[in-house]
């Protein structure tokens, strides 16, 4: 796990990159992984998925939870899925893409 | 007690009462000693060969790992007189997908030899989990052998397949290069560095060569006492393994090359041979795993070995994984009990339409949790077509997908 998620905090912002393989064996690690990185005074955080080479429901599931609970605590996410990437694709499908806030530009 | 000129050990004799012992009973006590000496030899020797015999078959895989897109087969046979030699062979897949093989041969015979082999073997499979460079895993092993086993010299191959199989990435210490057949029956020893032995000279620079794997190609590594032999140079014995292979089955070049060059005489030293050969894509998709989160991984390594060799491109690839990926999570999130059972994946492609197949022997229940469910809405978007067939000896789902030309 600790190959696929990379987390960098800067002042208030959190940026966690996620890349290879997202899945049902290691989604609820990198979830855990999310939430304890995400300070209780963060104010917004960014979540790159460009270099994540699978994602299915296992991940939206991740991205859903984390969405709702930031939007509760009133802490920003913004999703960088650029168009052709594979967790983009996904989102797209699930129609979770207003959820998520995703953006084409990085995070 | 003396063996070959070895001290065994030495043979203390008392006496109950009090008596001086003569030289006529010292001279018999010698010849007592004598013979003792030889039996225990003898006992320790086929004890000694016995648990060499028994650790060398311990560490070469007693089944070889079943890897999708991947025909492997083996063989290894004790030298004469049934003497085990340090020779082994291993092929274990990596967490990211690679597959990795080694084809060794610790200098040396007996039980020293296979006990050396045991180490050497354990620290290349953790080596192999930290680097994906066969150059660097080897510089790794060549450290720890000089500094642990000083003394001790191994020749070795190592390996690394790429995720898609379409390549070998190669380190080769002192030991013979693997020879490569191609569909079209063309073969040549693989044009790859060959550096020195593992303890031999401390930090020696190593190099990784890469070797393309079309589809249907076949590599063959082995040790040398496949191809020496006393009575002829080891060119011939080159020459006559690349004759005896057969391009289109790992199974038969094994058995084709011990039939060609042992024939009916046994090795004076021992033997080994590994033949990997790529699936090619006239062979449809058969998986049978466990169905555990882990095995998800698998699933895809698979699927994104054979979808390009049927012709899908890569934005069709991603559908087709992630449709089968989720069908395959549901099967390991829902078919069984704690008891736990397989998945089955079959793949075939028909004009234009890839069919997967993913099969469960459970009885599903309905998921729980929230924020579930998702993943039939992906698949039916994806998918041209999804047929369940839910019974109570289990589940088929079936998906078809319309796939672009060519891609």
């Amino acid at each position: 796990v600790d190959d696929l998620i990379r987390i960098e905090t800067d002042g208030d912002h959190v940026g966690i990159r996620l890349a290879g393989d997202v899945d049902m064996a290691n989604a609820a690690v990198i979830g855990a992984r999310i939430d304890d990185a995400v300070a209780n005074h963060a104010t917004s955080v960014g979540l790159d998925l460009a270099a994540v080479t699978y994602f299915d429901s296992a991940g939206l599931r991740v991205l859903s939870v984390l969405a709702t609970r930031l939007k509760r605590l009133q802490i920003g996410l913004r999703v960088h899925a650029p168009v052709g990437s594979v967790a983009r694709r996904v989102i797209d499908l699930a129609g979770v893409t207003e959820l998520v806030q995703v953006a084409d530009d990085p995070a | 007690m003396l063996a070959d000129g070895r001290l065994l050990g030495v043979l203390h004799v008392g006496s109950m009462t009090g008596r001086a012992f003569d030289d006529h009973d010292v001279d018999l006590l010698e010849r007592v000693a004598e013979r003792a000496g030889l039996a225990i030899a003898a006992e320790r020797s086929s004890a000694e060969h016995a648990a060499a015999a028994a650790l060398q078959r311990s560490l070469v895989p007693g089944r070889l790992p079943d890897i999708p897109g991947l025909e492997l087969a083996a063989r290894y046979l004790p030298g004469e007189q049934g003497t085990v030699g340090g020779d082994w062979y291993d092929v274990f897949p990596l967490v990211t997908g690679e597959v990795a093989f080694a084809m060794g041969d610790v200098v040396g015979r007996g039980f020293e030899a296979a006990i050396v082999m045991g180490r050497l073997r354990s620290a290349l499979r953790a080596y192999a989990l930290d680097s994906l460079d066969p150059a660097e895993v080897l510089r790794r092993l060549d450290r720890k052998v000089q500094h642990f086993e000083t003394g001790q010299m191994t020749t070795i191959v190592y390996g690394v397949l790429s995720r898609t199989l379409d390549s070998i990435d190669l380190a080769i210490a002192g030991h013979l290069r693997p020879v490569l057949v191609r569909p079209d029956g063309s073969r040549e020893t693989v044009g790859a560095h060959v550096d020195p032995p593992l303890g031999l000279v401390p930090g020696v620079p190593r190099r990784t060569s890469t070797v393309p794997l079309p589809p249907g190609a076949l590599l063959v590594a082995f040790t040398d006492g496949l191809v020496e032999r006393r009575d002829a140079v080891i060119d011939e014995g080159l020459a006559r393994l690349e004759a005896s292979l057969v391009p289109g089955s790992a199974q038969q070049s094994c058995a084709s090359a011990i039939a060609a060059l042992l024939g009916e005489s046994w090795p004076a030293d021992d033997v080994a041979l590994l033949a990997l050969r790529r699936r090619d894509a006239t062979e449809p998709l058969h998986l049978r795993l466990p169905a555990v989160a882990r095995s998800l991984a698998t699933v895809r390594f698979a699927l994104r070995r054979w979808l390009p060799l049927v012709g899908v491109g890569e934005g069709d690839e991603i559908d087709v994984v992630l449709a089968v990926g989720e069908v395959a999570a549901n099967v390991v999130e829902h078919a069984y009990g704690p008891a736990g059972g397989d998945v089955t994946l079959d793949g075939v492609v028909d004009a234009g339409h890839v069919v997967v197949t993913v099969r469960d022997t459970g009885r599903w229940r309905e998921s729980r949790g929230t924020n579930r469910g998702r993943g039939l809405g992906i698949i039916e978007q994806v998918a041209s077509e999804v047929a369940v067939d839910r019974t109570e000896h289990g589940t088929t789902v079936r998906l078809t997908f319309e796939v672009g030309a060519g891609g």
